[in-house]
């Protein structure tokens, strides 16, 4: 009886064990495999990536320096990011978030066109 | 004689956190059998193994099972590496011990919450799983992921722990023994809690062994059989003793869990203690032949993993035997002659993983 | 060839099984691996940290004699075993008829070599 008066009167003046979700928000550690993104000026294009990724979910295109990443496909190994030779390939701590489709990232080298660069 | 029902338990029960369905035959309220129907997960992973790179199927055994994925890579790993005669560096032996013991904790104290809810305890359901959530924290900071973390890798880890880390975890250890410690005492003195568990499912040690149970259902019954014991990783050069109860019923499993939890916590410690520094991995070339039987305690027991190589990168034929398969016929000795409302209780107690069971 | 292997003879299986079950072996589980035309079928048994393991070759279409009256526990790995390699076995305790584990929808032995999994469409 008394353990329980005890655990009542902490319970009321205590904080409460959870967080008030959308105002207060829970700070990843360093680290955090979440999500992967190439940055498409570094990549060479050479298609390691693709090779090496166990759930296939890496595309590369080499004609046409297309990288494309299916984010639903992959696992978050990190395997690409570890073995890219450039180490385009970063991973971002925040999680991919739920969606009604499944859009493919897709990571385009920006052509310069050679008549804008004479001009 | 009384009529004999039989009725369906599962695959969809408020207490199964994955589809299993026995089906039990009643006589009135006492189970007179129970036959087993599984197979609503079975997803194929020993076929796909035999289709990705050795390496690569590193991360389809860790998806075998959500709960002890690290200790399922462990398995594989030290399989390969002795066909290979691969040396591990001993920094990376003890690192796997610290994380397979961590998967140990967090593995038991989701189902000791697991258990305080199928026997309608909601409030220390919450309070194990809150507990949980260090364990979880400390996988996160140090793996990158929070249940499949993925870190090993042929011939090591691929990440390294170093002190401030060290120290953030040693901080959360101490607080979740403190923690521990409260929730030991409800399980242990409680006294609906022993209603529901003292005498409740008992297997006796001679069954147990000849139904070829392992881990806790296994300790539980007084049978001393912790694989750990045996030294792989860094085993060897840690102190503990095996846990073991004697009575067999669901109380002495879940006491043997809860010990466990605190001879986890113990054995992480003393791998700090002891961790040596050096490199993480060894280096790997070429791909291994011949076949093996490896073996690993894992949080619901011992797995064996039989794999047979045959020199390329794919492998001939890996086969996986998980421990709750290996606890489902003790299972089924055990419900024969329960009430109904023991069943589910029963079945909790040996910790089922059924994504385990099937692959 | 694995540690502590013995090479049996199939009508040996029943007596060595006994033998073993005598001197206190528990049974750990059962491997099956396809030969092309035979499976290697390997029983692994352990005592005191032990492992001990047994091994014979079958024909593909032989009855193998279960062991599940030796050990009631063999019973779950023959009725996996037969769902997913097509193995035949007699004197099954408990039969579960090829349906432990997959349903019949994705055809015979989906774990033999010959077996081609049937990528989906999507993606
Ligand atoms: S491995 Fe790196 S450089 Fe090569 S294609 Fe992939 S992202 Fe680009
Ligand atoms: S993280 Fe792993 S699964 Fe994801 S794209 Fe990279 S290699 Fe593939």
């Amino acid at each position: 009886m008394f353990a329980m008066v005890k655990n009542v009167i902490k319970n009321l003046f205590s904080r409460p064990s959870t967080r008030l979700f959308p105002y207060q928000t829970r700070e990843f550690f360093p680290n955090v495999r979440g999500s992967i993104d190439n940055d498409p000026e570094v990549c060479i294009y050479c298609g390691a990536c693709q090779m090496r990724c166990p759930s296939e979910a890496i595309v590369v295109n080499r004609a046409e320096k297309v990288w494309t990443i299916n984010p639903y496909k992959c696992i978050l190994c990190g395997v690409c990011a570890q073995i890219c030779p450039k180490k385009s390939i970063a991973i971002h701590s925040e999680y991919v978030h739920p969606q009604s489709s499944k859009v493919k990232k897709i990571r385009q080298k920006k052509v310069v066109e050679e008549a804008q660069s004479h001009a | 004689m009384a009529k004999k029902t039989i009725l369906p338990f599962g695959p969809q029960h408020p207490v199964l956190p994955e589809p299993i369905q026995l089906q039990l035959v009643m006589e009135d309220e006492i189970v007179v059998e129970a036959i087993p129907a599984i197979g609503y997960v079975h997803r194929g992973l020993e076929k796909l193994t035999e289709t990705k790179a050795i390496a690569e199927n590193i991360f389809v055994v860790e998806r075998i099972c959500g709960i002890c994925s690290f200790m399922h890579a462990l398995c594989y790993c030290q399989g390969i590496e002795s066909l290979m005669n691969i040396t591990v560096p001993d920094r990376s032996r003890f690192l796997r011990v610290i994380w397979g013991e961590l998967h140990r904790l967090h593995s038991h104290h989701l189902w000791l919450g697991l258990l305080a809810d199928a026997f309608g305890f909601e409030s220390l359901f919450m309070q194990c799983w809150r507990n949980r959530e260090m364990v979880m924290d400390i996988m996160e900071m140090t793996a990158g992921s929070r249940v499949i973390i993925s870190t090993n890798a042929l011939g090591g880890v691929r990440r390294d722990i170093d002190s401030d880390q060290q120290k953030f975890i040693l901080n959360s250890l101490n607080k979740l023994q403190e923690e521990l410690d409260n929730i030991k005492r409800v399980f242990s003195d409680d006294y609906t809690v022993n209603k529901r568990l003292v005498d409740v499912a008992v297997i006796s040690k001679e069954d147990a062994h000849e139904l070829g149970a392992v881990g806790p259902v296994m300790r539980a019954s007084g049978l001393s059989f912790d694989y750990r014991t045996t030294g792989y990783a860094a085993y060897n050069e840690l102190d503990f003793e095996p846990i073991v109860e004697q009575s067999g019923d669901c109380y002495a499993r879940m006491m043997v869990r809860l010990r466990e939890c605190y001879q986890s916590i113990d054995i992480i410690r003393q791998a700090f203690a002891k961790l040596p520094e050096g490199p993480i991995a060894s280096p790997v070339k070429g791909f291994p032949s011949g076949e093996i039987a490896t073996r690993v305690e894992q949080p619901r027991g011992e797995v064996l993993y039989y794999i047979k190589a045959n020199g390329t990168n794919h492998l001939d034929r890996l086969r996986v035997r998980t421990p709750t398969f290996a606890n489902i016929p003790a299972l089924l000795k055990m419900v024969k002659g329960l009430t109904l409302a023991d069943i589910p209780i029963a079945i909790l107690s040996i910790d089922p993983c059924i994504s385990c069971t099937e692959r | 060839m694995l540690d502590n292997e013995k090479i049996i003879e199939l009508q040996d299986l029943k007596k060595e099984t006994l033998l073993l079950k005598n001197q206190g072996y528990r049974y750990i589980t059962m491997s099956c691996v396809d030969l092309g035309d035979s499976f290697d079928l390997i029983y692994h048994f352990d005592k005191a940290y032990e492992i001990y393991n047994m091994r014979f070759s079958v024909a593909k279409g032989t009855i193998v004699p279960s062991l599940s009256d030796v050990y009631f526990c063999a019973m779950l790995t023959e009725n996996e075993l037969k769902d997913l390699f097509g193995l035949e076995f007699s004197g099954l305790v408990l039969d579960c008829g090829g349906n432990l584990l997959i349903t019949d929808e994705v055809g015979a032995a989906p774990m033999t070599k010959q077996y081609v999994v049937k990528a989906k469409e999507s993606e």
